[in-house]
């Protein structure tokens, strides 16, 4: 059995350490590329959602590499993202690729059943641990993301954070027992403090909200943080994976990371209308009160919560004052026209801190 | 004297301009770009030197439009900055209560929202060409109309055809059967003016406030009809400009003088750069399955600039 599941960011590392503790053996689909844009569009329906093209590319691209077994997540819910597992088994099944398809959703006690399959003879005990595991080094490299985009605006040498941060990555990557993740932590903790900086800059504070997908994938958002770190702007998002893992599991639904969106999102929105929606909204209204300087709004086309958000976003703009670029993704975006609403963003919230008046020197 | 200079270089048309320390525009320069940004810089700098009064010392240089980049390394510029940006700045200086900004370019259309003097809001459209100069000018070509006759032909119009303007392809195929069932050219001419107005609002302008003044620049705002069919949607005057045409080289010269003003020195490398040969080659990298078609700029055998990848591996230079 060999197992593989589509890449979402940095979450494969949980997936990859869990099974590896089962003793299972882990075909991660090889990083997303334009090979993988180009198949997963080839065989989607034209207005399917971008996600679902690039993680049907993934699968493919690890099908091909040997992979036998697909586990995926299908969050039920009013968003299509329920419809995801469904959708690509009929098309790779209609590709005649061979393989098992396992999918976990919101039930749990069925979940549990096919874990404990997975997890051939192992007790409760490693089970748990194996889990543990997982989550803690998802969140060591979560915390590291962190951290390099804290500092890469004040890098001094352009692109010198995202290589140590590649670094880190691998070393992080590599380790499957908690003392060496321990020691990889210590070891990529003082290769990003390595990177030389010029601590005198007052960068531009930018909040990045968006479909989960496309906020977590940098292939398919274009490496937005990465380009706006190195354009000088500090970036923060409410979305990482932990979050998102956790929100999945029922009795964090309610109270957890989710809540303080939720809840500074009210005046807006009062129930969750699925996907990332009440996120954006309320992430937004958090950052304008936290004096950030503007927001970075992405989501795939036709991408359904995100257009409501989007709407909603346009009066919270103007109550809270806060300037919001939108960023609608598809396989066409290319990369000049985003760099010049980028540049453009970063130029006007530049010169609005600065109260830069045309015309006046 | 001294003078600033900025350098506007799009896909369709390369933009240069020349102000001294009013800000007052001396000179001006307008080229196709023909896919060889590099040369139609060189042509340009030519040019507009020859416009200058002798005596001149350029205190500092400014690029923007889509090759403001590489305009930037080859001229040594003070400022590089994103086209919204020049253009707002150039029209905020000559109409300084401006609050919006109707852009229409060769190859794209922006609009930008002013308010204060200060840009709140900005969309750019870069994919959908209805609207631009080139939909224009082919369409123009299409009906026998030379495109300096567009604009008045449609001012002639007093019942303008109804012409379905969501997409250029509509556009195209609708005027054709207009075309055919024997409307007047100049209906048509107004008709399309009036669809392009349309489509722009919808699209670009969806969502925004638009308030006057408005200016109307880019290479479109020549077109007569079009101003005229702005001004019917919108029920108000709309500005175009004197120097409609060259904004994005002003504001960036303008924004080249802010900077002196914190930098004190210019890198600007001269006009001398017009001479210089320059060459530029590609090739795929084959780092991961992007391939990505990285392009080099070489100067006299060295390169300066790279640009194409996706991961920015090869747009730093290790110097
Ligand atoms: S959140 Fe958006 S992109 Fe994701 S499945 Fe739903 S509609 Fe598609
Ligand atoms: S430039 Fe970077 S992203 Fe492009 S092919 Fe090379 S390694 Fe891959």
């Amino acid at each position: 059995m060999k197992i593989t599941f589509p890449h979402m960011g940095t979450i494969g590392i949980l997936g990859e350490a869990i099974f590896k503790r089962f003793g299972r053996e882990v075909i991660l689909p090889p990083k997303t590329s334009k090979r993988t844009l180009t198949l997963g569009s080839r065989y989607s329906p034209e207005f399917a959602c971008l996600p679902l093209k690039v993680t049907l590319g993934n699968l493919i691209e690890a099908l091909e590499n040997g992979a036998d077994t697909i586990l995926m997540l299908a969050a039920s819910g009013p968003c299509r993202f329920g419809y995801y597992a469904t959708l690509q088994n009929l098309i790779l099944k209609n590709l005649d690729y061979e393989y098992e398809l396992i999918t976990l959703d919101y039930n749990m006690p069925n979940n549990l059943r096919k874990l404990k399959r997975l997890a051939k003879r192992k007790n409760c005990f490693q089970i748990g641990e194996a889990f543990r595991f997982g989550f803690l080094k998802l969140l060591t490299m979560e915390k590291m993301e962190r951290l390099a985009h804290r500092i890469r605006p004040y890098e001094i040498k352009k692109g010198s954070t995202t290589k140590a941060y590649e670094e880190t990555s691998r070393i992080i990557r590599r380790t499957f027992s908690f003392k060496k993740l321990r020691q990889a932590r210590r070891k990529a903790t003082s290769l990003l403090r390595g990177v030389s900086l010029n601590r005198t800059r007052n960068p531009l504070k930018i909040g990045v909200v968006g479909e989960t997908y496309t906020v977590l994938e940098p292939y398919v958002n274009l490496e937005v943080e990465r380009k706006l770190g190195e354009m000088g702007c500090e970036i923060h998002r409410p979305v990482w994976a932990t979050d998102y893992i956790i929100s999945m599991l029922p009795i964090f639904n309610r109270w957890g990371p989710r809540r303080k969106y939720r809840k500074a999102a009210r005046p807006y929105l009062k129930q969750e209308v699925g996907g990332e929606c009440i996120v954006s909204i309320g992430g937004t209204v958090l950052y304008a009160r936290g004096g950030f300087d503007g927001i970075v709004h992405i989501a795939p086309f036709t991408c359904l919560p995100e257009i409501v958000a989007q709407g909603i976003l346009s009066k919270v703009k103007k109550e809270l004052n806060i300037p919001i670029l939108t960023l609608v993704l598809d396989e066409h975006t290319a990369q000049a026209g985003l760099v010049t609403r980028l540049e453009a963003f970063v130029d006007l919230l530049e010169r609005r801190r600065n109260k830069k008046v045309i015309g006046d020197r | 004297m001294n003078i600033y200079l900025g350098i506007d270089v799009g896909s369709i048309s390369t933009n240069l301009a020349v102000i001294d320390e009013e800000k007052k525009v001396l000179a001006w320069e307008y080229l196709l770009t023909g896919g060889r940004p590099i040369e139609a810089v060189q042509r340009g700098l030519k040019e507009i030197e020859k416009k200058l009064p002798s005596q001149v010392e350029i205190r500092g240089g400014g690029s923007t439009g889509s090759a403001r980049h590489l305009t930037g390394i080859l001229i040594g510029a003070d400022t590089v900055k994103s086209e919204i940006i020049a253009h707002a700045v150039a029209a905020s200086h000559l109409i300084p209560e401006v609050k919006t900004i109707f852009e229409i370019g060769g190859q794209d259309s922006k609009i930008i929202i002013v308010r204060d003097g200060v840009v709140v809001d900005f969309a750019m459209n870069t994919i959908c060409a209805a609207g631009t100069g080139s939909f224009l000018d082919h369409q123009a070509q299409r009906l026998g109309v030379p495109i300096e006759e567009f604009g008045n032909l449609a001012l002639q119009s007093k019942t303008p055809t109804r012409v379905a303007g969501r997409c250029t392809v509509f556009a195209e195929s609708d005027m054709i059967h207009k075309q055919q069932t024997g409307h007047a050219t100049e209906n048509i001419v107004a008709g399309l003016c009036q669809a392009l107005v349309r489509n722009y609002l919808n699209n670009v302008g969806k969502g925004k406030e638009l308030l006057p003044p408005v200016v109307f620049q880019g290479g479109v705002a020549a077109n007569k009809g079009m101003k005229a069919a702005f001004e019917e949607e919108l029920g108000y005057e709309v500005i175009v400009p004197e120097y409609y045409h060259v904004m994005g080289a002003i504001g960036v010269a303008i924004l080249a003088q802010e900077t002196i003003v914190e930098t004190k020195k210019t890198k600007f490398k001269g006009f001398e750069v017009s001479e210089v040969d320059y060459k530029t080659r590609s090739f795929e990298c084959t780092g991961c399955p992007n391939l990505c078609e990285v392009i080099e700029v070489l100067m006299s055998g060295e390169v300066i600039s790279r640009w194409g990848d996706r991961c920015g591996k090869w747009e730093v230079l290790e110097k």
